[in-house]
């Protein structure tokens, strides 16, 4: 996958906003493999919607969305199955962590499907983020930032062509926030992959190839 | 695949799961019971004794001034055999033939020996009840099988030898002796050896093949034919109440008490009819209360399944567990439900035997491929729900 195109997109909600000024919607918008995007929006606007629309768990939109030259409408479920384990990965705004496993099990549960971090990898992962104190407590039972890196670390453990993340740093402070911005950064040039990265402010500190507002 | 279990364990609820496994065993366990029982036990009224399997009776006038003057009277005309023929429960009805020769029989020990005069009746081959290779005749033969009722090797037997504490004699020693038979009539005669080839329990005379008895009567036969005495009449459901009104109606008597068994077969068919279908009633409830309880579990953890699957898990992996659940309840109870009839077999064997010393049993199989069946469409039921469940 080197391409996610949009072709007139816009949530089924807004149809009736006739004219809506936005560099996503309701336009043609590429996100190209290798390249980085920041979506500013207030919040409303839809950027989770976007966000589950190209991940493909929400259909409620019109025009089309195209990753190369398919139809994200027509992809099967067997086939989002691959791409979920080996093309595509998303920070989910609300994590959806696993709250009754570890911090460690969560990122297991991932890794073990797609076999692509040594345990060492993640420890130093975990050790860079500052959590390595958590990674045998239940996920229920620690703060909501410390949730947001184990869901990081989650997104990382996966080969991938367009790494998003929804919010990322929304509940991080600043020394984190460019913790974590260093590290998707290896791994988003390791992987020669495309980074979008929403926001409702607090942007995540890199250099954007381009910023986009909702 | 331990993560994935140990995430969609959660919110399994044991009482639930437990109730499903006790009422399904015992559903399973009586279905089966019974469909073992009826295996078991059929044979005693069916395979040993082909007659007992259908249902006969055998008719006869009731004997009366009228008859005693008149002979004819004692008999079926043919008009009497085409009515009984016509009557909405009986399916085949044969008239006995008599012979109208005469018959001396011998049996030779050594220097000693008895000689009597005897009588021969037939009837249709069809109703005969002993099975035998040798129930056949052709003029070329001089032997002739014969089969007595099994009333009188038991008078011999349990009578006349228990008084006198003489050996008993198996049906298979009869067999091993010959009757010395001379046919004579129409001023000619001929010899034959009489062969025992069984013992009936249902017809009360001395039985010859009908094909001897016609050409015997053809050739030494010198008396008038006379209308058959007694008839044999196959009927359809024994317990039909239209045979008593037809029997007084026309003022025939029923020879015997033969219906006895016939009836008991009957029930037996009902009662392990009802048994099985209670079984059956049982394990479906059974099944519902495990497809409830799956159902709730896969709705508690509908959550945890969806995230799975948005992280990549395929739909096999996450249904798997659930599927591998009730794969294993549903075994577990097959296997111990085998264990209950094996067990409860073993003592209603041993009552069997007090009655019927030659059981055997059919063994297991029918209880196992019965269970084997229920089990899988069990099973694949469970597996279907849970599939189309979750997206």
């Amino acid at each position: 996958m080197n391409k996610i195109s949009l072709h007139e997109a816009l949530p089924q909600a807004f149809a009736d906003m006739a004219t809506i000024k936005s560099d996503v919607w309701n336009t043609a918008t590429n996100f190209e493999k290798g390249k980085s995007y920041l979506i500013k929006a207030e919040s409303g606007l839809g950027k989770s919607s976007l966000c589950s629309y190209i991940y493909g768990y929400r259909v409620d939109f019109l025009g089309k969305i195209l990753f190369d030259d398919t139809e994200v409408k027509g992809i099967n479920k067997a086939q989002w199955d691959t791409i979920r384990s080996r093309h595509l990965s998303l920070l989910f705004q609300e994590l959806r962590l696993f709250p009754e496993l570890t911090a460690l099990e969560n990122i297991r549960l991932k890794n073990d499907l797609t076999q692509f971090k040594t345990e060492a990898e993640i420890d130093r992962m975990f050790d860079l983020l500052g959590i390595a104190y958590r990674k045998n407590q239940q996920v229920g039972k620690i703060s909501w930032g410390q949730q947001q890196r184990v869901a990081i670390i989650r997104a990382l453990c996966q080969p991938f062509d367009f790494l998003i993340l929804d919010e990322p740093i929304s509940h991080l402070d600043d020394n984190n926030a460019h913790i974590v911005a260093n590290l998707v950064a290896e791994e988003v040039s390791k992987q020669g992959a495309g980074l979008i990265v929403t926001s409702i402010g607090k942007d995540l500190p890199m250099d954007y190839t381009q910023t986009l507002s909702l | 695949m331990n993560l994935v279990w140990k995430l969609l364990k959660q919110n399994i609820s044991k009482g639930q799961f437990a109730g499903f496994f006790i009422a399904n065993l015992i559903g399973l366990s009586i279905v089966l019971l019974g469909i073992q029982f009826y295996a078991d036990i059929n044979p005693l009224f069916s395979e040993k004794d082909s007659v007992m399997k259908r249902d006969f009776l055998v008719l006869t006038k009731k004997v009366s001034m009228i008859n005693t003057i008149n002979p004819e009277a004692t008999g079926f005309s043919q008009k009497e055999l085409d009515n009984i023929k016509n009557t909405s429960f009986a399916t085949q009805v044969g008239a006995f033939k008599a012979s109208r020769f005469k018959v001396f029989g011998g049996v030779n020990f050594d220097q000693r020996g008895i000689n009597t005069e005897m009588f021969f009746e037939s009837v249709p081959d069809d109703f005969i009840d002993v099975k035998t290779d040798s129930w056949k005749f052709s003029p070329n033969d001089n032997s002739v099988p014969i089969i007595l009722p099994k009333n009188y090797l038991d008078l011999y037997n349990f009578g006349f030898a228990e008084a006198r504490s003489m050996p008993k004699i198996s049906e298979g020693l009869v067999g091993m002796v010959n009757i010395d038979l001379t046919i004579s009539g129409r001023h000619s005669y001929k010899e034959f050896q009489g062969k025992i080839v069984g013992f009936s329990n249902r017809i009360n005379t001395i039985l010859v093949p009908e094909s001897f008895m016609d050409w015997a009567n053809e050739e030494f036969g010198d008396q008038a034919a006379a209308n058959p005495s007694r008839v044999m009449v196959e009927i359809n459901n024994p317990t039909d109440p239209n045979i008593a009104t037809f029997l007084s109606k026309n003022s025939y008597e029923v020879e015997g008490e033969n219906s006895a068994t016939s009836k008991m077969a009957y029930f037996l068919k009902i009662i392990v009819a009802i048994v099985i279908v209670v079984g059956f009633i049982i394990c479906a409830l059974s099944f519902f209360v495990l497809t409830l309880s799956i159902y709730l579990l896969l709705e508690k953890n509908m959550e945890k399944l969806r995230n799975l699957r948005l992280i990549g898990y395929a739909k096999r992996i996450v249904v798997r567990p659930y599927e591998l659940l009730s794969l294993a309840l549903n075994l577990s109870i097959l296997l111990l439900s085998l264990i209950i009839v094996f067990v409860v077999r073993t003592q209603y064997s041993e009552v069997v035997r007090t009655v019927w010393p030659d059981f055997e049993g059919s063994g297991l199989l029918p209880s196992i491929v019965g269970g084997l069946l229920i089990f899988a469409l069990l099973s694949i039921l469970n597996i279907l729900v849970i599939r189309k469940k979750v997206e």
